[in-house]
């Protein structure tokens, strides 16, 4: 066995001997480079167009064992004269080729065992007219082709490297400059039908491209490994399995296939791909400077991930099925119009596009994450159908520290803003959005919390100091039917709003909430609902604040039930302890409730017709403080219905100093009487126990003035004040009254009032209403003088003023009073008076009337009681003066037991007629009737029993104080009868002793017509006064 | 003494001669109805025994003007001014003259008023 092996070895090595020897000979004595040279030399010649330079080509064997090849040294092809840098296309140090001899000549099939290119450079140059160093290559030979067909078949390609391999390329006209350096590549497969598997392996290519200017990629480093691929010629696909590719070391795991031209144009691909872990800087650094300068981002750092698979054509009309994952993690960003650097940036993506279900597309942030120094942002999101009815889903969060954010305020918008903000949204709405439109099919809802916030501007300051914020869009839960756009519950422990100078308010522990249709809508009306419930809400302006406890409320805008054109305002508001202060006056409210419903209709312009409202409104034990009112006006009780035709003053009650009002009623007509349809009518009753008219005059004296200070004080304050009310009624504001007639518009009462309180013209009753006030006033005080039962009606009625019946009873008398006060036109006043006194004292009534001493003198003599009556009525000018020429009157006097004083007439007559001197003169009864006419004032003839004389006194008085006065001496100790006339005035009286002329006056059988007449008008006279008096209600 | 006693006689059978006159004198009651104008002051009679008055130096115009009711019996001229406010006051006076252009009168307290017919 050993001799078997010994003679086998022997054998096999003589064989190798022999062969290579044989190959020793081929290579170094047949097939030596002097002789291979010439013979490439001039193939190359033959079929390169350019010069080519070879330096030497030699059969290899030993390096290429066993497979002989050729290697060619020292290979340069030259193209000069066009322009180009250098005018050689292409070189290399070494190229060496080996084939599979043996199936070629057996087989005709090329099997290439290795090529190996070593130290190559190519270089492509294009002019600016389109002229190359290449152009020869690729140029086609005129005429038919004549190229023997290929009798051999391309087999395999064993393995395939290239050393250190530069390429230039420039295209001077496409502004394309590109190189690649230290290239280095394996290849090795297998070939086909024109197709070609196998591997491919790329590295230490140093890579730069410039293009229009910018660079695209500056020496960057690409790298490919395949392990497994091919391409198909024919179909112009490209097969890859696990094909790892990096440019400057970020790498892309690609698998599958790619075809151009598939489906007409376009490119079929069928791709899986994965990156891990991309540095984005890097990856930035990839993109040309001039493309990322117009975005200012200044820094960005972090990792990209994505793996993911296309598949599917693209084309212009066609998408691929894409199914990409992107994840970001540990991201930064350093942006120009961010003040902060964005950290921790972690997201998560999903990009999925189904061309045959596009419904299905979508792109989806799983979450998303960044942080600020102080703040931090978290998020998710959603958005469907991308190629059809896309529709975005989101949630986010964020705590947020407001400071950080000041910058993103626009400049010259002056807004200082602080505090933290915590929230979550979450929401949906449809896209694409239309501009300036709410988007589609939105929903948003989200809560947030506010801590230390404050807003301020230059003026104005908004701050919060703990604040809860929930909003929901749509609301699912609306209160009204077109209040389900969007709804807002807001909560504070305490909420400041102010402008400096202007207005302060703050809420503590306030609570909103807001409902509202979609305010962009353009059609249809606006919807609000509103409701508040605070512990307290103060606020203040200038002198004025208001403040109110628990105030608990709620407001809604809907359009109107029936006719959607118009706004329905509703509300209610109730509240504790409300107290409102302007100056020094203020009003403090203990319960305050309102309730409204009010309809608004805005092809109205008066006030009254835009808004037509119904509700309540109830005041309980409230106050009212007016500046230069010493005491405070109490308010009990209020409770008022009001609806567009009637106000109902269901209860009020008022105290004021020793004085308590109630005031009862109806207004209505309201609404009628603003549009001019009807006269606005009202019914009230007012009831006092106690009205303290005096101290009611003296705090009022002077409303209206408008001098500060000017208000008259009450009778126990006036001592400061020793003008007391002289600044009520001045000669410039003889009315006083706040609302004096415009006498530009002295018709229609509905602007009847001028919007001035200047005063100027009398006080106009208003035209169209017809409003009654039933008095029941028990106890009225004036000074010292006191009034009862103050019975009776005050009817202001179409420009009438009627105090109808009123009746009192005084210490001095039961009295009634009527009293009317037109206003026909400014300068044109109507003042009437019917005044009837039951036994009144007479100097008590000369006290209260004072105007009667003028009217009748004589009534100064008398002292004692009797009974009163007189009616009065003239036109007064503009400024109240009497027109006299209008002056009318009538009155009557009865008196029994009367006592004669020594007054001055009379004084004169007891001398002259010789009376017996005692202290007091009876009179035992006094009748006596007067008129006033103009300026005329007739004393009806009177019988005056006095001592013991009758006489019987008639005359006239006039307003200029002269007089004619004739006295009868009917009866007396004398034997004769007599008369006395008295004329001339009271500085210079004239006597004159006469014939008695009504000496037959009270003697019916010797009275002549003209004391007849006369006694019939007394008599007429006293009848028509007493008709006036009505019974007491 | 004669002479001294004829003056106050011839008064006094004058004066009652006079009323007597005055007392007799019938005037037309329809001369009356009619405007009447005296300075400022105006006075407008109806036949139906109603008027009213008016002075313009107040500024009262004619449709502003007060109402009465009159009556004329011979020479006595009574006016019942109608009080709005309720009541009246009533004015007599004695004619004297009374004219389709003139109207006179006077009252108890021998005041004259002359007006003419304006309308």
């Amino acid at each position: 066995m050993r001799r078997f092996f010994k003679l086998f070895f022997i054998a096999l090595g003589t064989f190798f001997l022999l062969l290579l020897v044989s190959a020793s000979i081929l290579v170094w004595i047949v097939f030596t480079p002097a002789r291979l040279t010439p013979l490439i030399r001039s193939q190359a010649d033959k079929h390169i167009p350019y010069l080519t330079e070879i330096g030497e080509v030699e059969l290899t064997l030993f390096s290429t064992f066993p497979q002989f090849g050729i290697r060619v040294n020292g290979l340069s092809v030259i193209s000069p004269g066009t322009g180009s840098p250098s005018d050689t296309l292409a070189r290399a140090d070494a190229i060496t080729g080996v084939i599979d001899a043996k199936a070629f000549w057996k087989d005709r099939r090329l099997t290439i065992c290795n090529f190996i290119l070593s130290n190559g450079s190519v270089n492509i140059f294009s002019d600016s007219l389109g002229h190359t160093n290449f152009g020869l290559l690729i140029s086609e030979p005129a005429g038919p082709d004549n190229s023997p067909e290929r009798e051999w078949d391309l087999a395999s390609l064993n393995n395939a490297e290239i050393n250190n391999l530069s390429f230039s390329y420039t295209d001077l006209a496409a502004g394309i400059s590109s190189s690649i350096s230290g290239l280095s590549a394996k290849m090795a497969g297998d070939f086909g039908d024109e197709s070609f598997t196998g591997s491919l392996s790329l590295s230490n290519a140093i890579v730069s491209v410039k293009y229009g200017g910018h660079d695209y990629l500056d020496n960057a480093g690409i790298k490919i490994s395949t392990p497994e691929g091919g391409i198909m010629l024919k179909r112009n696909r490209l097969l890859l399995k696990e094909v790892f590719a990096s440019i400057n070391d970020l790498g892309i795991l690609l698998t599958g296939s790619v075809e151009n031209g598939a489906e007409g144009n376009g490119v079929a691909a069928d791709l899986d791909f994965r990156l891990s872990d991309w540095e984005i800087g890097e990856a930035m650094a990839l993109v040309p400077p001039a493309y990322l300068a117009g975005y200012g981002i200044a820094s960005a750092s972090g990792e990209i991930s994505s793996s993911g698979i296309i598949r599917g054509v693209i084309n212009g009309s066609q998408r691929p099925f894409a199914d990409i994952d992107l994840a970001l993690a540990r991201g930064a960003l350093e942006y120009d119009g961010l003040p902060f650097r964005l950290n921790g940036v972690n997201g998560e993506f999903r990009f999925y596009f189904d061309p045959s279900g596009e419904s299905v597309s979508y792109i989806h942030a799983g979450f998303f994450e960044a942080r600020t120094p102080s703040s931090r942002f978290t998020g998710s999101g959603r958005l469907n159908n991308l190629f059809s009815a896309m529709h975005f889903d989101f949630s986010a969060g964020g705590d947020i520290l407001a400071d950080e954010f000041v910058s993103f305020i626009p400049d010259g918008i002056e807004i200082d803003i602080s505090g933290r903000v915590r929230g979550q949204v979450r929401g949906g709405f449809a896209m694409p959005v239309p501009p300036g439109k709410v988007p589609g099919d939105m929903r948003i809802s989200g809560t947030a919390s506010l801590s230390g916030f404050r807003l301020a501007n230059d003026s104005i300051t908004i701050a919060a100091g703990s604040a809860g914020l929930d909003f929901s869009m749509p609301d699912t839960d609306p209160s009204g039917v077109n209040t389900g756009f969007a709804s807002v519950k807001i909560s504070a422990d305490t909420l400041l709003a102010s402008k400096t100078g202007d207005f302060r308010t703050f809420i503590k522990n306030g609570h909103f909430y807001i409902e509202m249709s979609d305010i962009t809508d353009t059609i249809l009306q606006p919807s609000f609902f509103f409701t508040f419930s605070n512990d307290s809400v103060w606020a203040e302006r200038d002198t004025m604040s208001i403040a109110i406890n628990k105030p608990l409320g709620w407001f809604s805008l809907t359009p109107a039930p029936g006719d959607e054109a118009r706004q329905h305002l509703s509300g209610a508001c109730h509240g504790y302890n409300l107290q409102a202060r302007t100056g020094h006056s203020s009003v403090i409210v203990e319960d305050i409730n309102i309730h409204a419903d009010i309809i608004n209709d805005d092809s109205r312009e008066d006030i009254f017709l835009k808004w037509l409202a119904t509700g309540v409104v109830e005041m309980k034990n409230g106050s009212v403080k007016l500046a230069g009112f010493p005491d405070p006006l109490s308010i009990p009780s209020v409770r008022m219905d009001f609806e567009p035709e009637n106000f109902i003053l269901q209860e009020s009650k008022f105290i004021v100093g020793q004085s308590d009002f109630g005031l009862a009623g109806e207004l209505s007509n309201v609404l009628s009487f603003f549009r001019g349809d009807s006269i606005l009518r009202g019914d009230f009753s007012l009831e006092s126990g106690k009205t303290d008219l005096a101290y009611l005059m003296a705090i009022s004296s002077g409303l209206g003035a408008g001098t500060e200070g000017s208000g008259a004080k009450p009778p126990h304050d006036n001592a400061d004040n020793p003008n007391g009310a002289k600044n009520s009624n001045s000669a410039d504001n003889p009315n006083g009254a706040k609302n004096s007639y415009n006498a530009d518009n002295p018709n229609g009462a509905k602007n009847s009032y001028s919007a001035d309180n200047s005063g100027n013209g009398p006080y106009m009753v208003p035209l169209g209403v017809d409003i009654a006030l039933r008095t029941d006033v028990r106890k009225a005080f004036f000074g010292a003088d006191t009034a009862s039962n103050i019975l009776g009606r005050v009817h202001v009625n179409d420009g009438i003023l009627l105090l109808d019946a009123l009746t009192f009873t005084t210490p001095a008398a039961d009295m009634q009073l009527t009293a009317m006060y037109r206003t026909p036109r400014k300068n044109h006043i109507y003042l009437g008076l019917d005044y009837h006194l039951m036994d009144v004292e007479i100097s008590r009534l000369l006290k209260m009337l004072p105007d009667l001493d003028t009217l009748m003198p004589m009534l100064r003599s008398f002292e004692g009681s009797g009974e009163f009556h007189i009616a009065v009525e003239t036109y007064l000018d503009s400024l109240y003066n009497v027109k006299k020429s209008t002056l009318r009157g009538a009155s009557s006097i009865r008196g029994q037991d009367l006592v004669l004083m020594d007054g001055e007439t009379f004084g004169e007559i007891a001398r002259t007629l010789r009376f017996t001197r005692q202290a007091k003169n009876r009179v035992d009864s006094l009748s006596a009737e007067f008129t006033i006419f103009r300026e005329e004032i007739d004393v009806y003839p009177f019988l005056m029993v006095m001592d013991r004389y009758k006489v019987v006194i008639g005359g006239r008085h006039n307003l200029d104080m002269s007089f004619d006065y004739h006295i009868s001496l009917v009866e007396s100790p004398l034997p004769i009868r007599m008369g006395v006339n008295i004329a001339g005035n009271m500085d210079r009286m004239q006597y004159q002793l006469t014939m008695p002329r009504y000496a037959e006056f009270y003697r019916p059988a010797s009275r002549r017509a003209v004391e007849s007449r006369q006694l019939e008008f007394r008599k007429m006279i006293r009848e028509a006064l007493l008709d006036n008096i009505r019974e007491q209600e | 003494m004669k002479k001294l006693l004829f003056f106050p006689v011839a008064a006094i059978v004058a004066g009652l001669m006079l009323v007597s006159c005055e007392k007799d004198e019938v005037f037309d009651e329809s001369l009356l109805v009619g405007r009447w104008n005296s300075g400022t002051l105006y006075y407008r009679y109806f036949a139906n025994g109603t008027g009213y008055t008016w002075d313009e130096k107040d500024d009262v115009r004619e449709d502003e003007a007060q109402h009465f009711t009159w009556t004329l019996q011979g020479a006595s001229l009574t006016h019942i001014h109608i009080m709005e406010i309720g009541g009246s006051v009533p004015k007599y006076y004695t004619v004297t003259e009374l004219t389709s252009g003139t109207l006179r009168y006077r009252d108890v307290f021998f005041k004259s008023f002359s007006f003419s017919r304006v309308g």
